[in-house]
């Protein structure tokens, strides 16, 4: 028995192993509620506390909350128009899923969390940049609600991509949620 | 390969997949590299931009060898061989 | 090398949360992975031979004000409907799709002719903890 040549094997195997689960998180951020937003990124910037990886892909109605409320863009056709004028512009004008009651359900949580120091997901989206959290955009959703790239946030970890690449990050993941 | 090299390249089989979004070009590959045989070349067309991400990933995971892409007015070119 | 392994729980039976699965699963089958869908509660009216893809029958899980401008523009970017995404991956790939028996039985499918072609049994739940139990990747859609 070749013995330098199993340890080899078996090293290739560890290697193997390791690769296929590493300590990483992968969301699917689909929703465009403020309530569902919030909870995705808590558990995105949490679970860098525990040196997780972390990947989100943003499809959907989730795209919502990167489109920056100061850029503007022209040239758009008109289903485009009457999704961008029709869906939240940025993080400050998502709205809750439920008990919306005309926006006064979502202007009591937002005081709450004020009063309660939890970060508005403005700051989080900050937080998560600084804490290495990558931020995935699904290139065909953008199509599909009419969002230009020139429209999204200035993000430091940020990536256009498809489908292919959301399921390879998320079979090396540990967790995978879709939210 | 430089984008010179691929446009002179001689390609076994072309896949047209322009039109289509996400994840159309990616099913497309799949089906196409099946019909051709091992160290065949393959282009796929697409002017879906997430697919410049998705197809060299997708290449790497299946064993096949990302050669590059070329850019064209209004979409682009991948290129990768059969492993 | 093993097949990789997607475990999904279809719980949503909405027209927005249908199309993203469908895209999701089209990933799946370009990476030859092996998919176990589990159509749960909303998911199994959807899978109702008399609902499918008809649009009209389904409804928005987020925004079904812009339910029209939506469906546009799947048109427009020749989208395909969930129905078709779920037939091309079976094609591609190995999908089995069970249908929990209770959901069924809620929506008034007591048979696997109540529901459309795709699907392949009517199981219990335990079979979805273990399948999810086994997944490389498991969604809750």
């Amino acid at each position: 028995m070749d013995i330098e040549k199993k340890i080899k094997e078996l090293e290739s195997q560890i290697a193997e192993l390791k690769e296929s689960t590493k300590d990483k998180l992968s969301i699917v951020v689909f929703s465009g509620d403020l309530d569902k937003l919030l909870a995705a990124m808590i558990i995105a910037t949490g679970a860098t506390a525990y040196d997780m990886e972390v990947d989100l892909f943003f499809t959907f109605w989730g795209l919502s909350a990167l489109r920056d409320a100061k850029k503007k863009v022209k040239g758009k056709n008109f289903i485009s128009k009457m999704f961008g004028i029709m869906l939240p512009k940025g993080s400050k004008k998502v709205k809750l899923s439920k008990m919306n009651m005309a926006g006064i359900g979502t202007a009591m949580l937002k005081s709450l969390m004020k009063k309660k120091n939890v970060a508005s997901l403005d700051e989080m989206f900050k937080t998560a940049g600084e804490l290495g959290v990558r931020i995935n955009v699904c290139e065909m959703s953008m199509d599909l609600m009419g969002i230009k790239r020139e429209e999204i946030i200035d993000y430091p970890y940020l990536n256009y991509v498809g489908v292919g690449s959301y399921l390879s990050d998320a079979q090396e993941s540990k967790i995978q949620l879709f939210i | 390969m430089t984008p010179e090299e691929l446009k002179d390249l001689q390609v076994d089989k072309t896949v047209d997949a322009r039109g289509t979004a996400c994840p159309g070009p990616l099913l497309e590959a799949k089906k196409a590299m099946g019909t051709i045989d091992p160290g065949q070349v393959m282009e796929v067309l697409s002017s879906d931009e997430g697919t410049k991400k998705d197809l060299p990933k997708w290449c790497t995971k299946k064993g096949h060898d990302f050669m590059g892409i070329v850019e064209e007015p209004g979409y682009f070119k991948v290129f990768m061989k059969k492993g | 090398m093993e097949n990789k392994k997607m475990t999904m729980a279809l719980f949503s039976g909405s027209l927005d949360k249908l199309t993203a699965a469908g895209i999701v699963l089209s990933g799946a089958a370009a990476d030859d992975m092996d998919v176990d869908i589990y159509v749960l509660l909303q998911g199994a009216r959807a899978f109702k031979k008399e609902i499918g893809d008809n649009p009209d029958k389904l409804p928005m899980a987020e925004n079904p004000d812009l339910k029209q401008e939506f469906l546009n523009s799947l048109e427009q970017l020749k989208v395909k409907t969930w129905v078709e995404f779920f037939k091309e991956a079976k094609e591609l790939t190995n999908v089995k799709i069970h249908i929990c028996g209770l959901a069924g039985k809620i929506w008034g499918g007591e048979k696997l002719e109540d529901f459309i072609d795709l699907a392949d049994d009517i199981v219990g739940i335990s079979e979805y903890i273990t399948s999810a139990q086994e997944a490389d990747v498991h969604l809750f859609i």
